[in-house]
């Protein structure tokens, strides 16, 4: 059972290198735009990072409510639980 | 007296192209659909038929001194796939470039695309859904982009997101670029003049400017996608930007002093 601590550190290890952001500050409640200043293609290379993490395609109508880490941990647990 | 005459005129090319965009979209997009099974070449059968379309609908336009557009006459398109990123000062830019170039494909936002009326036109022509860019949505667009300059077609983006400013650009986004550097196509700047001003963005109908609008299409050299999507980006805009305050210091002298004109005059 993968946990949401163990998610999290995994998307800090995804995220820090591929945004060159400070691993400390991808917490849980950080919102991507406006805390991690992430753009609109940033996001997009995240989601389809996403896809591969999970191995699957990742409902657009899902992707759009993704605001924070959290939001992030959320959809890759539900994803790992539904497959 | 000459705005009373205008008006009428005016609505008549709006209640045109809005009456033909329904009556492609619901006419001619199931006839083509029949007709041609591969979805590439259904796309440029319906391109064509529209090319068609705006060809006639500028006719009208130019036949009651609505509007002329007008392309460099020296300057040509790559021959193979690119991204098209053009200034949009006005709504008419998107017929004037696509009834100029073959197989252009143009990244549009929801509010037309989707629209239940004429939106089945739009993307039976192979046009994009920009989607709303809410969250990590985004992704499907970026794909379909790739997948259009992968068949061959050229992309249109406006990077300003929409309409221009009066006068004015805003500053570029730096989708489009990361799209041609993602597909290792050239970039092609297009610099698109509207004078005087119309259909801007809010602009009523019944503003729309009492001479013939002259609707100006300058694309420029190919550019290399290469560097960071974002230095792409801002040069991009830079070397637009410059050319088009030359051409509001030419055209544009007193009516509009803008902030840009004003700019181009002092350059300090």
């Amino acid at each position: 059972m993968i946990t949401r601590e163990q998610t999290l550190a995994e998307l800090r290890a995804l995220m820090a290198p591929m945004f060159e952001l400070d691993p400390a500050a991808i917490v849980v409640e950080a919102r991507l735009v406006d805390d991690l200043d992430l753009d609109s293609i940033d996001t997009i290379d995240l989601a389809m990072r996403m896809q591969e993490i999970v191995g699957g395609r990742i409902d657009e109508s899902r992707l759009r409510k993704v605001r924070t880490v959290g939001d992030v941990i959320d959809v890759v647990l539900e994803m790992r639980g539904a497959a | 007296m000459r705005r009373l005459v205008r008006a009428p005129v005016v609505l008549s090319a709006l209640a045109l192209f809005w009456g033909g965009a329904i009556f492609f979209a619901w006419f001619v997009v199931p006839f083509v659909a029949l007709r041609h099974r591969d979805p590439v070449e259904r796309r440029r059968v319906g391109q064509r038929l529209v090319r068609r379309a705006f060809r006639l609908f500028h006719a009208y336009a130019r036949a009651t001194e609505l509007m002329e557009v007008e392309v460099d006459a020296g300057a040509r398109l790559p021959d193979g796939p690119c991204v098209l990123v053009a200034n949009h000062p006005s709504l008419a830019d998107v017929t004037a470039i696509l009834a100029s170039y073959d197989d252009v494909c143009c990244v549009v936002g929801p509010a037309y695309i989707r629209n239940p009326l004429f939106g089945p036109v739009i993307r039976a022509c192979g046009h994009i859904d920009a989607g709303t860019g809410e969250g990590l949505s985004g992704a499907q667009a970026l794909e379909a982009a790739l997948q259009r300059l992968r068949e061959g077609s050229k992309l249109l983006v406006f990077p300003e997101g929409t309409r221009s400013p009066p006068a004015g650009m805003r500053a570029f986004r730096r989708g489009a670029f990361e799209i041609a550097k993602r597909a290792r196509v050239p970039v092609v700047p297009m610099l698109v003049t509207c004078t005087p001003p119309a259909l801007a963005k809010g602009a009523p109908f019944w503003s729309y400017p009492e001479v013939a609008v002259r609707l100006a299409l300058h694309p420029q050299p190919a550019v290399l996608a290469e560097g960071t999507s974002r230095s792409l980006a801002r040069r991009v805009e830079a070397d637009l930007r410059q050319r088009f305050l030359g051409t509001l210091a030419v055209v544009l002298a007193a009516p509009a002093a803008t902030e840009s004109a004003r700019l181009s005059e002092n350059p300090s």
